[in-house]
């Protein structure tokens, strides 16, 4: 028995390491970040709007966004992206086989009549019922059967004629001069090839005529608790490793392609969790194998505002699914991994991937476990618990609060000195109970992964919708 | 301080190595790794809720004193305010006042913008300006050269080979705008290096000396054996979609690298001299093997309205690819009576009519608005 014991604790010791390091990685990350952020915030968002918004020079995007019984809010954030200010886009909404009002909320809405507008490319999707086109704005809806976010999503690049498009989330708002911003790389440098926007909590905020008029940060405690992950993920992570040029994420929320790139990629990888993780890799994949000169850039001022779940059981769908989706991900391109003809992204970006975000939730949950029972059975010190105490806990902490202050001293969107204050005391109560509940989910959805259920099931997240206050 | 911390852990590191346990031994380390973060942390997270709160009062106080800092600087520049009054508020408010008169020197010419100039000679703004040109920060560098530009002050020439191109494009724009004489020709000399966002800022920035360098710079540019010069010229021409006829514009393109014609195509109608000769060069293009010119190319016809191409798009409506068949379909369609009648007969025809569908139904509802 005493050398199982014996055994345990060296798996706890190793553990212990390992929270040590990802902790000190992710501390790297949002130092670097901070540098970056600081640069960037003189210069992005400095250019004046009108000249470019007045530019013949701009090139045209085309806003692609799948809705699903999207009834609530459906028109709120069509009419949204359609007033972005931009010189020329058109936005391409995918009814994707709903069984609410969605498509008939939008033909009284907008005027719509039934079009001849025929694909211009073949991508994998399912069979297009019919294509409606708005008299008034330039809007298309495809109608189409249920096929998921990728299916719909290809559909509505097969209908794009623009050299960009931009993959939105229907259920979010893009800020008014958001595709300004967001297409400032492709203009900066022509080897861009995607780009990805900051995703902000929309839950607290006051939503105005599908516009964000006042910044707050949320009532409820479980989505301040997610504000706080956001700004971690978004400014200290992606901030660092688009800087490296090894972003492996642009979330499906808010992200702008280059057409022919998309298209000579396949498009979105039908039943995928992650179609958006699963693209960014295969882009870098391909343009690596290619030896092309490319960029794949995040940038923190074009903002998109998503509602998030505020209920714990749609919370725990969520995280399953993207954890699932990034093992699935993981495994596709498990050839990448340090690979040194990936470059960078085979030797950082993919590593970093697989031990800190996709091993991360295995490895808490264990350390938990083995420090909870070898605590109470006694086969380990209280000075060993302590260790995995102030390596996992103490250090994530900081981590959180210092995510929060990077907000403050970067791009400080939250007005009141109390929306400061509340999520700094989210982010320290964020690691005492919601960080390991949201490990044991993700460690959950490894488990369905590994499974490998053949049927990709999204989950049902119950939305409010935008209403003028929103909760 | 890094090598003062360093030291400390090593030193709690040394003192507890002789504890038996491995763990007891790290504990202390990672205690006095711990430590000084964690105070970092927490003594910045209360400085930030501090620091948030005097800027939110501040930022109340400044719109609070904004509508009187506005009321009597526009008073004074129209020449009849309470000069002493406007002195006390900008000492008193620097913030706020700075913010409403750069906003009213961007926002008025003539008489008022003149007393503005006469002002900020007055009141110190121009000094703290020509500083804040020189700052490392760009936020105050870019205001401080778009103020110098509004009052006509000299910018530094230099700060138009600056590494940073936000900070090259702000003196280009600062310096057009203060009128310096010979600022057209040195913002155009600068194109070239510039990425495609610089170049949409400072095209915009040199519209108003369209005329000066049409007639002197631009077609050296078009014929310039630099391709990045000749490509800047002819996105200078798109960027204004003005009328301005160059003389053997087709002929300056023609014959070139692809990209360049096919950027000089959509500024073809605005810069031939002679209708025979664009056309020349768009048939020339629909009749190219290369099909990344078709659907430029067939919208290019469209708009000029250029007959004569009528075969080539039918035959690309026929034989291409989804896009340029389309591009194709829907210049037929801008073609008037005898266009769509050529799409009609397709559709009834063709043993692919989809793309004349869609045209002809497009065109249809732009007609009825």
């Amino acid at each position: 028995m005493s050398s199982f014991y014996h055994v345990v604790n060296v798996i706890l010791d190793v553990i212990i390491v390992y929270a040590f390091v990802s902790n000190f990685n992710y501390f790297v990350l949002m130092a670097l970040g901070f540098f970056v952020l600081r640069t960037q915030r003189t210069t992005e968002g400095s250019v004046e709007r009108d000249p470019l918004f007045r530019s013949r020079l701009m090139p045209a995007i085309s806003i692609i966004a799948p809705a699903h019984n999207e009834e609530l809010s459906i028109v709120q954030s069509t009419r949204s992206m359609l007033q972005l200010e931009y010189p020329e886009h058109e936005v391409i909404v995918v009814n994707d086989g709903s069984d609410d009002r969605t498509l008939q909320i939008l033909i009284d809405e907008f005027h719509l009549y039934k079009s001849s507008r025929q694909p211009l490319h073949n991508l994998a999707s399912a069979a297009v019922h019919a294509v409606y086109e708005s008299q008034n704005f330039k809007l298309l809806v495809i109608d189409k059967q249920n096929g998921g976010k990728s299916d719909s999503l290809n559909a509505a690049v097969n209908y794009a004629g623009t050299p960009l498009i931009a993959a939105v989330d229907s259920d979010s708002l893009l800020e008014s001069n958001s595709l300004l911003l967001v297409v400032r790389p492709f203009l900066e440098d022509e080897s861009t090839i995607a780009v990805g926007g900051i995703i902000r909590v929309v839950n607290g905020c006051t939503v105005e005529n599908g516009a964000v008029t006042k910044v707050a940060a949320p009532p409820s405690v479980l989505t301040k608790f997610q504000v706080v992950e956001y700004l971690r993920a978004f400014l200290g992570g992606r901030v660092a490793l688009s800087y490296m040029n090894s972003l492996l994420l642009i979330s499906g929320a808010f992200g702008l392609f280059r057409r022919d790139c998309v298209i000579e990629a396949g498009g979105f990888e039908l039943n995928s969790l992650a179609e958006d993780l699963e693209l960014v890799i295969r882009l870098h994949r391909i343009a690596r194998e290619k030896k092309r000169a490319y960029k794949i850039v995040f940038v923190p001022t074009p903002v998109c505002w998503t509602e998030v779940p505020d209920s714990w059981k749609n919370l725990a769908v969520q995280r399953k699914r993207w954890q699932r989706g990034g093992v699935e991900s993981m495994w596709k391109h498990r050839g990448m991994l340090f690979n040194p003809k990936f470059g960078v992204v085979g030797c950082f970006g993919m590593p970093y991937l697989l031990f800190l975000e996709i091993l991360g939730p295995t490895v808490e949950v264990t350390g938990y476990v083995i420090t909870i029972l070898g605590l109470l059975i006694g086969f380990i010190s209280m000075t060993t618990a302590l260790l995995f105490f102030i390596g996992s806990v103490l250090f994530g902490t900081m981590i959180s609060i210092s995510a929060v202050l990077l907000e403050e001293f970067t791009t400080r969107r939250y007005a009141h000195p109390l929306d400061l204050a509340s999520l700094i005391w989210a982010a320290l109560f964020e690691n005492f109970g919601y960080r390991q509940t949201n490990a044991l989910w993700r460690f959950s959805g490894i488990f369905q992964a590994l499974r490998n259920k053949k049927k990709k099931v999204w989950g049902k997240l119950t939305r409010r919708g935008f209403a003028p206050q929103a909760t | 301080m890094v090598a003062v911390y360093i030291g400390a852990v090593y030193w709690v590191y040394r003192a507890s190595s002789t504890a038996s346990e491995p763990a007891a031994r790290l504990l202390p380390l990672a205690t006095a790794l711990a430590v000084v973060p964690s105070v970092l942390v927490t003594a910045l997270g209360i400085f930030s809720i501090i620091a948030k709160s005097f800027r939110y009062i501040a930022r109340v106080r400044d719109a609070r004193v904004s509508p009187e800092i506005r009321e009597t600087l526009a008073a004074v520049a129209a020449g009849d305010g309470d000069r002493q009054r406007l002195k006390w508020l900008a000492r008193q408010h620097p913030r706020p006042f700075g913010l409403i008169f750069t906003e009213f020197l961007s926002s008025f010419g003539g008489q008022i913008n003149t007393e503005l100039r006469v002002l900020a000679m007055e009141l110190g703004l121009a000094e703290r300006w020509r500083h804040g040109a020189r700052s490392r920060n760009f936020l105050v560098q870019k205001m401080a050269l778009a103020n110098l530009g509004h009052i006509g002050q000299a910018i530094d020439p230099r700060l138009l080979r600056h590494p940073l191109e936000q900070t090259r494009i702000e003196a280009g724009c600062a310096m057009l705008a203060s009128g310096s004489k010979d600022a057209p020709a040195q913002v155009f000399k600068m194109l070239p290096d510039q990425s495609l966002l610089g170049r949409i800022l400072l095209a915009d920035s040199l519209r108003p000396f369209t005329t000066e360098i049409c007639e002197r710079y631009l077609a050296e540019g078009i014929r310039s054996a630099d391709i990045r010069r000749a490509r800047a010229s002819v996105d200078l021409l798109r960027a204004w979609e003005r009328w301005i006829p160059i003389d053997g514009f087709s002929k300056l393109v023609a014959g070139r690298d692809i990209n360049l014609r096919l950027a000089a195509l959509q500024g073809l109608r605005y810069a031939s001299a002679s209708e025979q000769e664009a056309a020349q060069e768009v048939l020339a293009l629909l009749a190219s093997p290369d099909e990344r010119a078709h659907a430029p190319a067939a919208k290019a016809a469209s708009d000029m309205g250029i007959s004569a191409s009528m075969p080539l798009l039918l035959n690309q409506l026929r034989t291409a690819r989804p896009i340029p068949a389309l591009a194709a379909a829907r210049a037929l369609a801008e073609m008037g009576p005898e266009g769509q009648d050529l799409l009609e007969n397709e559709i009834l025809t063709s043993v692919r009519p989809q793309y004349a569908l869609q045209a002809l139904e497009q065109s249809l509802v732009t007609e009825r608005g």
